[in-house]
């Protein structure tokens, strides 16, 4: 069948081509949306690799610079205690380095680890 | 065109093949954009949780170092939250948290048992990713095993002496009471423990073996002293508990001065330089460090017996040339200090704010 629709010569009106192009179109167009939201989460999602890939490198800028007595992060305690032990937690002072505001990278440094 | 006619079919085809190369695109891109947003949300736990792992192994690492040797934290720790209001670290489960962290230390020893390790493995959840990091101990050798053999685990006799290791040595009896002596034999001798940081887990009682042996008393006529000397190098040195013999020299019985003592020396190339001079650092983390005096018995004849006993004299606790006494505090020490007799100098203490135990093991810990 295909073979003969190839080698016919006959060819198609004007309007059979206008028609099946508005119908492509149409099946195109009920595509749309979904490939345009998903090109956008794309964006975003490299958007926020970006954002956290950069937030580590700030994250370990910050701890190297605090593990050489870098004075400007909060100083906090840190309770450690062994499980179902009844002895008070022993509290360990470091300072805390935190990246970020509403999403945050959050960590400790003891304070025998830097020169504070 | 007929749809009926072979165009017509055809162009059905195409439509249908059109229909699904689209609707297979779509479905691809949707998904891959799906998983390019998980593994966004993936990797800020993941990150979240890294760092948290890292702030429970160094607050885990801290108390192990604050530690004393015989009190050192083991086992699993209580969970710690990162509490999302007040911005700190508590044990209570808050109502709004970053995540939680577990906390396990142990001990591993090796199959050939000649060394150890501690690890501490630090777990730390953020929004159900979870996420460890392993702090690991460099070796610590056990002064009794093999290739070291420098005292018997047992009894704690000192039998040996070593070249420099460049590790972390740790002096341990395994019998109940036992503490590290020297044998009862009235013959100098000389034991040297060398390595970048000595910690004392057992206690030290140098003539606890006591003294009841005999020898000729040819040597001491001429003047010379009986002398055991524990000598320990070491850029860093914890003790616990401390008796050192002395004993005056005794000339009706034509007995030496005899003395047991530690002297503390710095490994070549290391110490700390205050005042143009090298300080090692020195704990002495036990209730007592003293010198017992002790006294000279001879029995009868040509070929006596010798022996040295307890004197009823209290014993006394040892200090600095200064008058600070050792037990219970730190001092920074010159290379060649004799416990017993302290030079002007050789011991400085070592301000309670500037105590850092954490530098005898600041390269000790290696992240796995």
């Amino acid at each position: 069948m295909f073979g003969r629709f190839c080698s016919d010569q006959s060819g198609m009106t004007l309007i059979e081509v206008i028609v099946a192009l508005v119908l492509i179109s149409l099946i195109a167009v009920a595509f749309v949306p979904m490939i345009s939201t998903s090109v956008k989460y794309i964006n975003q999602a490299r958007e926020r690799c970006e954002h956290w890939a950069s937030g580590r490198s700030q994250m370990e800028i910050l701890m190297a610079k605090a593990a050489q007595g870098y004075a400007g992060n909060t100083e906090v305690l840190f309770p450690v205690k062994l499980e179902g032990s009844h002895e008070p937690p022993v509290m360990i002072q470091g300072v805390k380095i935190e990246v970020g505001t509403e999403e945050k990278l959050v960590t400790f440094l003891a304070a025998g680890d830097h020169n504070q | 065109m007929n749809i009926r006619s072979e165009q017509g079919i055809a162009a059905i085809g195409v439509v249908v093949m059109l229909l699904v190369v689209l609707s297979l695109l779509a479905t691809t891109l949707w998904q891959y954009s799906m998983f390019q947003i998980k593994a966004a949300q993936r990797e800020k736990a993941y990150l979240q949780a890294l760092y948290l792992a890292h702030a429970g192994a160094e607050a885990a690492k801290a108390a192990w170092l604050d530690k004393g040797a015989e009190t050192k934290l083991e086992g699993q720790l209580a969970r710690v939250y990162y509490n999302d209001e007040t911005n700190g670290f508590q044990l209570n489960r808050p109502e709004s948290y970053l995540g939680f962290i577990d906390i396990v230390i142990e001990t591993v020893t090796d199959e050939g048992e000649d060394y150890r390790l501690t690890k501490i493995i630090s777990t730390a959840t953020v929004g159900g990713v979870s996420r460890s990091v392993t702090l690991t101990t460099y070796p610590q050798r056990y002064g009794h095993q093999d290739p070291l053999n420098l005292y018997n685990e047992n009894t704690g006799q000192i039998s040996g002496s070593n070249l420099f290791i460049n590790e972390y040595l740790i002096v341990e009896t395994f019998s109940e009471g036992s503490s590290l002596h020297f044998g009862s034999s009235l013959q100098n001798q000389n034991a040297h423990f060398s390595a970048r940081a000595i910690a004392f887990e057992t206690s030290i009682d140098l003539a606890r073996g006591g003294t009841a042996s005999w020898t000729m008393f040819f040597d001491w006529v001429l003047g010379l002293m009986l002398a055991k000397t524990l000598s320990i190098e070491a850029e860093y040195v914890f003790f616990k508990d401390i008796a050192l013999l002395y004993a005056q020299r005794n000339n009706d019985l034509e007995a030496p001065q005899a003395q047991y003592s530690i002297v503390l020396r710095i490994p070549q190339g290391r110490g700390i330089e205050l005042n143009g001079q090298l300080y090692g650092e020195v704990y002495f983390e036990g209730e007592s460090v003293y010198k017992q005096q002790f006294k000279w018995d001879r029995g009868r004849g040509l070929f006596a017996d010798y022996t040295l006993s307890k004197s009823n004299s209290e014993a006394e606790e040892l200090q600095t040339y200064e008058g600070v006494p050792l037990a219970g505090n730190a001092f920074y020490f010159r290379d060649g200090t004799d416990l017993l007799n302290p030079k002007p100098g050789q011991l400085i203490p070592i301000p309670e704010e500037q105590q850092n135990k954490h530098d005898a093991y600041r390269d000790m810990f290696i992240w796995e």
